[in-house]
């Protein structure tokens, strides 16, 4: 317990001191911490000394170094956010082209035989050549059905043969 | 997130447009279906033949009728022509038996199932020019009906004219 009748040690002298100096605003709250002469004046005292000045209107004005130390953190939170945004976007790009490539990936190696492989022979397809135009008047529809139909059934038996071959290996 | 939105749907977009280009590439293998179905044309058009060497008119169209009834493969180029094919032997047999309003509608129906240039859609012209042919001849009386006849019949020849010179050019590779 402090007996408030004895007098001050120098220690308590010095530590008023520097309060009364923080209180008048002749240092900044850092300057005092940092001067190394504070005297036992720690950091509850000088928030307490903050209060005690605002309270008064006699805060000191946000000093300079302060400023810009402030406008700086801003500037970079600002910039911060836009660089996350810009990842994000690039992030959503590429998982677009990923997907596209996987998709047209997906449809050329697992789409079916490509129709070149089938001649033109064995295919369905207009008459043609097999039975031009314009046609004779002696022609009768039952000739060209008869041309037709012998072509197609060379084509189908062949067809067979191959499907029979195929299964045979 | 707008960007993720238009990003997946133009890969979703190109991924399909890829697909859709392999289908359209595609072409059908002759097949018993379509056998069956020219194998049965075949035999109907033969029993029309038939029935005209002994002059039965009624019969023979009935017969060609049965053509159109058949179920060829869908899409089937083959199926499309032996229907034309069809079509314009029932407007010369309807043409023949005097009934000039059923040749005319069986020369529309074939045009409208018409899909594509062949020599069996420049043939079907050719059977409507005759039709009109034949009426320009059956109006003789009336110049200027007649004139309009002849009108349409010219028409209808060149119509099939000019199918038939497009077809050539693709099959030879000439120019048009």
């Amino acid at each position: 317990m402090v007996d408030d009748d004895e007098p001050a040690t120098p220690e308590e002298l010095a530590a008023a001191a520097a309060l009364a100096r923080a209180l008048d605003g002749g240092a900044s709250a850092e300057t005092a911490f940092d001067s190394g002469s504070q005297g036992g004046v720690d950091a509850q005292d000088l928030a307490a000394v903050g209060r005690l000045r605002a309270v008064a209107g006699r805060e000191a004005p946000l000093g300079e170094l302060r400023a810009r130390a402030l406008a700086r953190a801003a500037v970079g939170e600002a910039l911060g956010r836009r660089a996350r945004s810009r990842r994000r976007h690039l992030v959503a790009a590429s998982l677009a082209v990923a997907v596209a490539a996987l998709l047209a990936l997906r449809i050329i190696v697992l789409r079916p035989e490509p129709p070149s492989v089938l001649p033109d022979r064995l295919a369905s397809r207009s008459a043609g050549l097999l039975v031009p135009g314009p046609f004779p008047s002696s022609q009768t529809e039952a000739q060209r059905l008869d041309a037709i139909t012998a072509d197609r059934l060379v084509a189908y038996r062949e067809l067979r043969v191959r499907a029979v071959a195929g299964r045979a290996r | 997130m707008r960007r993720i939105a238009l990003g997946l749907g133009l890969g979703l977009a190109l991924g399909l447009g890829a697909g859709c280009h392999a289908r359209v590439e595609q072409r059908r293998p002759v097949d018993e279906r379509l056998m069956l179905a020219l194998e049965e044309a075949r035999a109907w058009q033969h029993r029309a033949d038939t029935h005209l060497a002994d002059g039965d008119v009624p019969q023979a169209i009935a017969d060609v009728s049965a053509v159109l009834a058949i179920h060829f493969p869908a899409g089937a180029p083959e199926g499309e022509e032996a229907r034309l094919d069809a079509f314009a032997r029932l407007v010369r047999l309807h043409l023949a038996g005097g009934d000039e309003q059923r040749a005319l509608d069986d020369a529309a129906a074939g045009r409208r199932e018409a899909t594509r240039d062949s020599f069996f859609r420049a043939h079907l012209e050719t059977a409507a020019g005759e039709i009109y042919e034949a009426r320009a001849k059956r109006l003789e009386g009336d110049p200027a009906r007649a004139k309009e006849a002849r009108r349409e019949a010219l028409a209808a020849y060149a119509r099939s004219i000019e199918i038939n010179r497009r077809v050539q050019a693709t099959l030879l590779g000439e120019p048009l």
